[in-house]
């Protein structure tokens, strides 16, 4: 037995196989938080290298390219919108089945996957806090998804800008900086999702139902809510920043105000600030990213 | 140094380590060894701080594993069923560990050379035999210089010569460094070449523990003496014969085969009788650590 003092911990003996220049090199004096930082990071170029090696980058932008060069290229057709008003909520509306989906199928696997796969018990072996591994993924997740979305919706920018001139371009960019927005709230909640799942299968049925609850149900719930009790504004407001499907409807409308039925017109009438709305989506990536680190804590 | 008091650790209704008590000295290897379920990986979890004792101490170099991440600064840890993303390569997956870990990447080479995979480094893991990603892994848990390595399973679903390999690095790397070894395993001839210690664990308590030695001196003091007969008749008369001696506890006919189970100290006389009866060859078989982990499992050799 071998006993090794503090003083030797910090001045160790060389070894055959490097491991004093491990030591030697490893950075003791940086701080908690720059250590973390670099963790954070770390581990979110690996997730962004290995979905990027999956092809969800290309993907993605393969997708909501295809997505937007459709739209835009039937506007003015028979059977495509008629104005660039219509064509911004066309791609809005579109976009609210299309965005949450996507986020939330590549947030589903993020922590479940890695269990599965056994590279979690792996990295949680190593002196990383399992909250910072857990933002880590998600920051790494919402890069590939941001770069594949804004790819492939930007690919309809130029169509827009050959068909319509630069002047509709802000009005554009803006509702692709909300669908992206709006996606990574959905991400965060696909990686809640999958951090509370104990199997693959269950965290896929989970974020379909969360998509099925978010894109389908919620508009029905809310115009019930509307219609039965006209609730006051703030109230209104409430509801609206209570799905972040909704956010991007409401974003877009407020660029773009066109008459429509349904949940559409409820939101027409609806104000809230841009502050509301950029606290509350905020508000939608950071609350499930909490809950998701809590239960990969609790996770055995 | 290890130190595990009185723990235990329930999932439910079901008791997976109970009351189990064990120490490890700086520098030693102990082998850790029982069944399937027998409670190994729970108390890897508990002293890597994946999982919290219900009840017990669990102390790693000093430092309590639940607080904190600070345990795994000095605890190199390879889980039975660790995998690696397998479009990374060999050097990516180690490069993402070293910056985990705020180890130089410098280090990243040297390992791969430690490890056998200098020449598969740049290719992706998903190329890999199972026998190189066990000593990726292996690599994966050098990397932080540590105090303590758990390995836990190492070598299951490898073939021997990727048995063999693994279990070089592993005895190199013990040689070189002053670092703490704990192995899980089943195969016992492992425990044998790598372990100064081995503790049997069985329904989630420690059953044995102590030097390979002593524990096949306390569990099983008995020793197989195998006759083997030319002819039938050779055979049958020797089985008569040697009725008689009393010091066999047990014994078996078989074609052209007597075995006779003895205690080790009668074994002389017994095998004076044996020799007495003109055999054409006789066998001893002294106990081993399988005989003896078996024996300790299952008193009386049943249901192991």
């Amino acid at each position: 037995m071998t006993e090794r003092t503090g003083d030797e911990r910090d001045e160790p003996a060389a070894r055959p196989d490097g491991g004093a220049t491990a030591h030697a090199t490893m950075t003791r004096h940086e701080s908690d938080y720059a250590g973390t930082a670099r963790q954070v990071l770390g581990v979110a170029q690996r997730e962004y290298r290995v979905l990027s090696r999956a092809r969800w980058t290309v993907g993605l932008a393969v997708l909501f390219g295809a997505f937007s060069l459709s739209v835009v290229g039937l506007t003015g057709t028979a059977t495509g919108p008629t104005s660039v008003g219509a064509l911004l909520v066309t791609l809005a509306e579109l976009s609210v089945y299309l965005v949450p989906l996507a986020a939330l199928a590549l947030g589903y696997g993020t922590v479940v996957g890695a269990d599965e796969r056994g590279t979690l018990e792996l990295l949680l072996s190593v002196p990383l806090d399992r909250t910072a591994l857990l933002v880590g993924k998600f920051v790494g997740r919402a890069a590939t998804f941001a770069v594949g979305t804004a790819v492939g919706l930007g690919a309809g920018a130029v169509l827009v800008a050959i068909r319509f001139g630069p002047a509709v371009m802000p009005a554009y960019l803006h509702s692709l900086l909300t669908a992206v927005s709006v996606g990574v709230a959905f991400l965060s909640l696909g990686v809640c999702i999958s951090a509370a799942a104990t199997e693959k299968a269950r965290a896929l049925g989970g974020v379909l139902l969360a998509w099925v609850l978010f894109v389908l149900v919620y508009d029905l719930v809310a115009l019930g809510v509307v219609v039965t009790f006209d609730p006051p504004g703030w109230l209104l407001s409430l509801l609206v920043l209570g799905n972040p499907a909704d956010v991007l409807r409401l974003v877009v409308l407020s660029l773009v105000p066109t008459a429509g039925g349904g949940a559409g017109a409820v939101l027409a009438t609806t104000s809230v600030s841009t502050g509301a709305v950029l606290g509350g989506l905020a508000l939608w990536v950071v609350a499930p990213l909490v809950v998701g680190g809590r239960l990969l804590g609790r996770r055995a | 140094m290890i130190e595990a008091t009185d723990v235990t650790k329930r999932y439910g209704s079901v008791v997976a380590l109970d009351g189990v008590s064990l120490s490890v000295p700086d520098g030693a290897s102990l082998g850790l060894v029982g069944t399937n379920g027998a409670g190994k990986t729970t108390l890897f979890r508990l002293l890597v701080g994946h999982e919290t004792p219900d009840s017990g101490t669990v102390r790693v170099a000093g430092v309590d594993p639940t607080a904190g991440t600070r345990v795994r600064e000095r605890v190199g840890y390879l889980p039975e069923d660790a995998g690696f993303q397998p479009s990374l390569t060999g050097e990516e997956v180690l490069g993402y560990y070293a910056t985990m870990r705020g180890v130089d990447s410098a280090r990243i080479d040297t390992l791969l050379s430690v490890v056998g995979l200098a020449d598969a480094g740049d290719r992706p893991v998903g190329g890999y035999s199972n026998g190189m990603n066990r000593r990726l892994g292996l690599a994966v848990a050098l990397l932080g210089d540590p105090d303590v390595l758990l390995l836990d399973e190492p070598t299951a679903g490898l073939d021997p010569a990727g048995v063999d390999d693994f279990n070089r690095v592993v005895e190199r790397v013990r040689d070189q460094r002053d670092v703490t070894v704990v192995l899980s395993t089943h195969v016992l001839s492992e425990v044998e070449a790598l372990c100064d210690r081995v503790a049997v664990l069985d329904d989630g308590s420690i059953q044995t523990v102590g030097s390979v030695q002593d524990v096949v001196r306390d569990a099983s003091q008995d020793i197989t003496i195998t006759a083997r007969y030319e002819r039938d008749a050779g055979l049958a008369s020797a089985t008569e014969r040697l009725e008689s001696v009393t010091a066999v506890a047990d014994r078996s006919v078989g074609p052209s085969e007597l075995e006779l189970v003895v205690a080790s100290d009668d074994v002389t006389d017994v095998l004076e009788s044996v020799l007495e009866t003109d055999p054409v060859s006789v066998r001893v078989d002294e106990p081993t650590l399988e005989s003896a982990v078996r024996e300790t499992i299952a008193p009386g050799g049943e249901g192991a």
